[in-house]
């Protein structure tokens, strides 16, 4: 089966790479004690192709390793 | 945008035939004529479809709500062929759905009875109660109207629930209207929601949290446990967090929709507007920027707009929750700390109304305490019958605050280690 690149629609032929964003959340309480947040508890998924994998880490990396 | 949630509000249109008094969009001869696009429509479609496959939920049911406005201004070929694109799409990518739609039911018609049950879309019936009861919203709307349209759902094999909104002019009838809709109609799921106006900074069509607990949760679980059936689903959800809570250490860490402390508008549940703009909550009275999201039709990369704007909110009402001084009210366990929403769309900023919320929830909670066992032991036999279910997070199985209720020693409790379903079984008595 031939999925396509989540990001710029490119047929996904050979290659492709799933990445997840796994979001949780909690708060702390007056009591001191943290306390999830359920509805912010999120994971999140993109399907990409080695290109526009390539862009994605660049961006981060250059980003959020300053 | 659609991978987090499981349920879209979709507002075909935001234009209605009727003025209720406390409806919470303003504005609304600005609306006359507006329908939404059936290419942005498709688009929608499309989008949940692409969404839900390439976050694997494609198997988890999703919910098309179609809303207004009053939806059935869109004449019958126009819902036919949204129908009709939506299940064909959604069949062919293996998307697993189910449709819904909130009337006033004044334009119902046989022949859309016909098309809702064809494509199996059940109504939300906006009714708020015989007697006369929604006469804050029309004087058409008396109880043979009610009563005939009901008998053309049920010719027509259409499934239907009523929604009940409890304002000044109806809320010493509720209770009568439900009892009438299961006694008549043998009616299985009704909902009654507390609904401020946003119209006005006064009470306006509002009623007080008392007025609103005297005549929905307090009478509703009196019969709960009195052993009737439990069919109206806000009292139900506040029970099962009492219990749950009473049972078990941890927070309750199901995602949720509506009526909980942190809800799920936004990320949850998806509200939409004829023009593709998703806003946190459809509740919003008017299109205010800290609550827009995105467009149908803009790319969101991991969800990230989405996720951002909706942990904003989260950390807003912590600071609220902090501020109004909750996680150390009794009540915190099954309060839903307010409609920010309507907080918003009534004073311009978010808050928690305290002299409304505290009323309805600390005397509720009250009472529950004091029937405490009589409510254990309702929601135990109705588990170990296989009548109810009731989920925990399996992550933190095994873990209970014990025997601080004897009614809990006629039991033999467990946490099924798969999907978190709780397991009860009746003691044999020696």
């Amino acid at each position: 089966m031939t999925d396509t690149c989540s990001l710029c629609g490119k047929p996904l032929d050979d290659f492709k790479i799933a990445i997840s964003l796994n979001v949780e959340t909690a708060r702390l309480t007056e009591s001191h004690t943290w306390e999830s947040i359920a509805n912010a508890n999120i994971k999140s998924r993109e399907v990409l192709c080695k290109e526009c994998f390539d862009h994605f880490t660049e961006v981060f990396a250059r980003e959020f390793s300053k | 945008m659609f991978a987090q949630a499981n349920m879209l509000v979709l507002k075909l249109t935001r234009d209605c035939n009727l003025r209720c008094e406390y409806c919470y969009i303003r504005h609304k001869d600005d609306y006359r004529g507006e329908r939404i696009d059936f290419d942005l429509y498709k688009d929608i479609i499309n989008r949940i479809i692409k969404d839900r496959l390439k976050a694997e939920t494609n198997n988890q049911k999703f919910s098309i709500i179609f809303h207004g406005g009053e939806p059935l201004l869109m004449d019958l070929d126009q819902l036919s062929r949204m129908f009709e694109y939506a299940r064909k799409k959604f069949i062919e990518n293996d998307v697993s759905h189910e449709f819904g739609i909130q009337s006033n039911l004044t334009l119902l018609t046989p022949d859309l009875c016909k098309l809702l049950h064809e494509y199996d879309v059940s109504v939300g019936m906006s009714f708020d109660g015989f007697a006369n009861g929604s006469f804050a919203r029309s004087k058409i709307l008396d109880d043979e109207f009610f009563k005939a349209k009901i008998a053309l759902m049920d010719e027509y094999g259409v499934r239907w629930g009523p929604l009940l909104v409890a304002n000044s002019s109806n809320y010493q009838k509720i209770v009568k209207s439900v009892d009438y809709l299961k006694r008549e109609y043998d009616a299985k799921a009704i909902k009654v929601n507390y609904v401020e106006d946003v119209n006005t900074i006064d009470q306006g069509s509002e009623i007080t949290g008392r007025e609103f607990i005297n005549n929905s949760f307090i009478p509703f679980i009196t019969d709960f446990i009195n052993g009737k059936p439990m069919i109206e689903s806000n009292t139900f959800m506040l029970l099962e967090k009492f219990f749950k809570h009473s049972l078990y250490v941890f927070e309750d860490t199901a995602r949720s929709n509506c009526y909980t402390k942190f809800c799920g508008g936004g990320i949850s549940i998806v509200e939409m507007e004829p023009s593709g703009k998703v806003f946190l909550c459809g509740r919003y009275s008017e299109n205010y920027e800290e609550a827009y999201i995105e467009n149908a039709r803009d790319k969101d990369f991991l969800d990230l707009i989405q996720i951002g704007k909706y942990i904003d909110f989260a950390y807003k009402k912590h600071k609220i929750i902090l501020e109004t001084g909750c996680d150390i009210c009794p009540a915190r366990h099954i309060c839903d700390h307010g409609c920010m929403a309507f907080h918003m769309s009534k004073y311009g900023t978010y808050g928690i109304r305290k002299g409304l919320v505290c009323e309805i929830f600390k005397p509720t909670y009250d009472f529950l305490v004091k029937n405490e066992s009589k409510i254990f032991r309702v929601f135990l036999e109705k588990i170990a019958n296989k009548e109810i279910n009731v989920y925990f997070d399996p992550k933190n199985k095994h873990i209970f605050r014990g025997g601080h209720n004897k009614v809990l020693n006629d039991y033999l409790i467990s946490i099924d280690e798969k999907n978190g379903e709780l397991l009860v079984v009746r003691k044999e008595k020696k």
